[in-house]
């Protein structure tokens, strides 16, 4: 039953092997056989009594979860029912109408532009991720804090730096909002948007 | 890349909000996590005060 690395042992992929199946390996890995192997190069996270092992990526691209995921995307196109929507992911994204809004709407009455525009931003949460549909992401914007954004700064980083401007437990944000009353909005996706209460300082 | 929403690139950030996303770039660069947090708190405090005095 080996474990073939340490916790925050930096792997590189194709030749270093993390862990066999007696062990749940996540994260980015492939499997050669009984053993896995690092896709990226990564940092190994034990966690779990030593049973669950981690591969994070150093840096990459955004890779879409389902349940839970807050996004920040532009709009780039529009369809006959939603929008097609930039997540800064290689898997596109759709909103469909009846995500957008509470009220239901009649497609051949309203034109779509008017309610999102090329090039708006929108603060959205991931509802679907299934690879066998021309759009695989599918978003909605039916909650409360989510929707259309306006104002503010966009800040664009690395998608796999999001969780150390969180902070752990959100103490990074925080931080922002208790000194300087700004609120910071961190997407998943590595897109964060910058609101203050006084923006010229 | 920084863009203020409703404009082009880069245009028109000024104040804590330019200070804020300045910052949250450093984070993203630090290479060295450890302490981070205290860093960062450091950072907006003396912004803090820096701002203050030139407002005095």
């Amino acid at each position: 039953m080996p474990l073939y690395v340490s916790d925050k042992q930096i792997v590189l992929p194709g030749g270093d092997a993390v862990a066999t199946r007696d062990y749940n390996v996540s994260g980015s890995i492939y499997w050669d056989g009984d053993v896995a192997y690092s896709a990226v190069v990564g940092l190994i996270n034990i966690r779990g009594g030593e049973r669950d092992v981690e591969v994070i990526p150093l840096s990459g691209i955004y890779k879409p979860r389902v349940g839970g995921d807050i996004v920040i995307g532009y709009v780039v196109d529009i369809g006959l029912t939603g929008w097609v929507i930039d997540i800064k992911s290689p898997y596109s994204a759709y909103l469909p109408v009846q995500e957008a809004t509470l009220k239901p709407i009649d497609l051949t009455a309203v034109d779509l532009k008017n309610l999102l525009g090329i090039g708006d931003i929108v603060l959205a949460r991931i509802i679907d991720f299934n690879l066998t549909k021309d759009y695989p992401v599918t978003l909605t914007l039916k909650e409360t804090r989510l929707g259309r954004i306006e104002g503010g700064t966009l800040v664009e980083i690395d998608a796999s730096k999001v969780a150390r401007v969180i902070g752990r437990r959100g103490s990074m944000v925080s931080i922002f909002s208790e000194e300087l009353n700004c609120d910071v909005t961190v997407g998943q996706n590595g897109r964060v948007w910058i609101r203050c209460r006084d923006p010229g300082g | 890349m920084v863009r203020t929403v409703g404009s082009g690139l880069g245009v028109g950030i000024l104040g804590d909000e330019s200070f804020v996303a300045r910052v949250i770039k450093l984070i993203e660069s630090e290479s060295h996590t450890s302490g981070l947090t205290d860093r960062v708190r450091s950072i907006v405090t003396q912004y803090r005060a820096r701002k203050a005095s030139s407002k005095s």
